[in-house]
C-alpha cells in the first residue's frame, strides 16, 4: 500500500520532533517535546494497524516515561537544569557524517526487505490461535507462543524496581503544594484509572488491551496519589492514600512487587513436571493466562510506582 | 514509496538521530532521552516492516516483542535517571567525567 498525504506528515513530524527535542538548547522543552513525541507515536502505532501498542506507548512510553523525565528534571541542582552544551570538533563531525552513511545504507537494506518480503509470523499465529486460550492475537503471542519473553520481561522490571528501591525508595506523599481542587479531582480519578485497568485487563483476552497496559494504568493512579498528597505532619502521607502506604510497606510491597514473576515462575514449573516449560495443558491455557495476568497487571503497577518514587523522590541512603 | 517503507525510513532516522545525540549531548538527561528516541526508532522499523494494510491488524509476533520492548525501555529509563541524579548529587554536575582529563 502506498503511503498518503497524512503518512509523510506523521512520519516527517515525528523524525523533525525527534531531531528538536534532542538538540534543542532548553533541557525543559526537550523534556517536554518527549512527551509529544511519545503521543504522536502512539498515533503511529494506530495507523500501522497496533492498537495494543498505541494503548501501551499512550500509557507507558509518554505517560510513565514523561513522567519519571519530570521528575528527575525536578530534582536536579539549579546548575544541572541547563544543557546548552553540545561537544564539536572533528570527531563529531566524522561521527555524524559515518551515521548519515549507516542511516542511507540502512534504508537502502530496507527497501529491499519491503520489495521481496513474504507472510510474516502472522499465518502461523492465527492458524494456532484456538489452541493458545484467548482470541487476541497478541495476547496469545505474549503470554503464550512467546510466554518465555514475558516471564524474562517481568523480571527485568522487578530488577529494576529493585535497584532503584536500593538507591533509596521514598513513600507516598510528594504533593507538598497541591491544591484540595487538585485532590478531590484525584480522589474521583484514582478509582476510575483501578476500574479501567480491571476493564483492560478483562477485555486482553479477546481485544487490545491486557496485563501491561492494566498495569499501566495502575501505576498512573499511584503516581497520581502520590503527587498530590502532601506528606503529614510526621513527614509520612496523609489522607487517602496514607492507608495504602501504611499496607503496601516491606514484605507486602515485595510481595506485590513479586507476585507476577513468581505465579509465572510457579506456573512454568508446576508445568515442567508434566511436560515442557510453560506448555499450557489443553483446556486450561485460557485460566492459566488470566492468573498469571492478573498477577502480572499488579506487579507491573507497583514496579512502575517504585521507579516513579525513587526518581522523583528517593531518600538519601541510609536515612529512615 | 510503500507505507511500511516510509515508516521503516523514519524509524532508521530516528535511530541514527539518537545514537548521535547520545554522543555529542553532554547531559545525562539528553542521553537518557536519545537511547529512548533511538530505541522508538528500531521499534518503528519493525512495525513499519509489520504492517498488513488497509486497516489490517499488524503482524501480531512483531507487536508482541515491541510491546515487551517498551516496558524494557522504562524499565532502563528508570534506573538510569536514579543513577544520573545520584552522579549529580555525588560530583554536582549532571555530566560523565571527561576521560581526558583523567590520563
Amino acid at each position: 500500500m502506498t503511503a498518503s498525504a497524512l503518512d509523510f506528515v506523521l512520519a516527517g513530524g515525528l523524525v523533525a520532533l525527534g531531531a528538536v527535542l534532542l538538540f534543542s538548547h532548553d533541557l525543559f522543552r526537550s523534556l517536554v517535546l518527549f512527551v509529544v513525541y511519545g503521543l504522536l507515536m502512539a498515533v503511529v502505532w494506530v495507523r500501522l494497524g497496533a492498537p495494543d501498542l498505541a494503548l501501551a506507548e499512550a500509557a507507558v512510553g509518554a505517560g510513565v516515561t514523561g513522567a519519571l523525565m519530570l521528575a528527575a528534571w525536578h530534582r536536579l541542582p539549579a546548575a544541572g537544569r541547563r544543557a546548552e552544551g553540545v561537544v564539536s570538533g572533528p570527531w563529531a563531525l566524522l561521527s555524524g557524517v559515518a551515521l548519515a552513511g549507516v542511516a542511507a545504507a540502512l534504508i537502502g537494506v530496507l527497501a529491499g526487505l519491503d520489495a521481496q518480503r513474504e507472510g510474516g509470523l502472522q499465518q502461523q499465529v492465527l492458524a494456532r490461535l484456538p489452541e493458545s486460550g484467548v482470541e487476541s492475537p497478541v495476547t496469545a503471542v505474549l503470554l503464550n507462543f512467546r510466554g518465555y519473553d514475558t516471564f524474562l520481561e517481568l523480571g527485568v522490571l522487578l530488577l529494576a524496581a529493585l535497584l532503584v528501591r536500593l538507591g533509596g525508595g521514598a513513600d507516598f506523599g510528594l504533593g507538598a503544594k497541591s491544591s484540595s481542587v487538585l485532590r478531590g479531582l484525584a480522589d474521583w480519578l484514582a478509582p476510575l484509572l483501578v476500574l479501567t485497568a480491571g476493564y483492560l485487563l478483562w477485555r486482553g483476552g479477546h481485544a487490545p488491551g491486557g496485563a501491561f497496559q492494566a498495569g499501566a494504568l495502575l501505576a498512573g493512579a499511584g503516581i497520581l496519589l502520590a503527587l498530590v498528597y502532601p506528606p503529614g505532619a510526621d513527614g509520612r502521607p496523609a489522607g487517602g492514600p496514607r492507608a495504602f502506604a501504611r499496607w503496601t510497606q516491606g514484605l507486602r510491597l515485595r510481595g506485590l512487587l513479586s507476585a507476577g514473576f513468581l505465579v509465572f515462575l510457579g506456573v512454568a514449573l508446576a508445568l515442567l513436571v508434566g511436560g515442557n516449560l510453560l506448555q499450557y495443558p489443553a483446556g486450561w491455557a485460557g485460566a492459566l493466562i488470566l492468573l498469571i495476568e492478573a498477577a502480572a497487571a499488579l506487579s507491573i503497577g507497583a514496579a512502575l510506582l517504585v521507579l516513579f518514587m525513587g526518581v522523583a523522590g528517593g531518600r538519601e541512603a541510609g536515612a529512615p | 514509496m510503500t507505507l511500511s517503507l516510509l515508516y521503516a525510513s523514519a524509524g532508521v532516522l530516528l535511530f541514527c538521530l539518537g545514537l548521535f545525540a547520545l554522543a555529542v549531548r553532554p547531559h545525562l538527561l539528553h542521553k537518557i532521552l536519545a537511547l529512548n528516541v533511538a530505541g522508538a526508532g528500531a521499534f518503528l522499523v519493525y512495525l513499519g516492516l509489520a504492517y498488513r494494510g488497509g486497516g489490517a491488524a499488524a503482524d501480531p509476533a512483531p507487536q508482541a516483542m515491541v510491546l515487551t520492548g517498551i516496558v524494557v525501555a522504562v524499565s532502563t529509563t528508570a534506573l538510569a535517571l536514579a543513577l544520573a541524579l545520584r552522579l549529580g548529587r555525588a560530583t554536582g554536575r549532571m555530566e560523565l567525567p571527561d576521560g581526558s582529563a583523567d590520563r
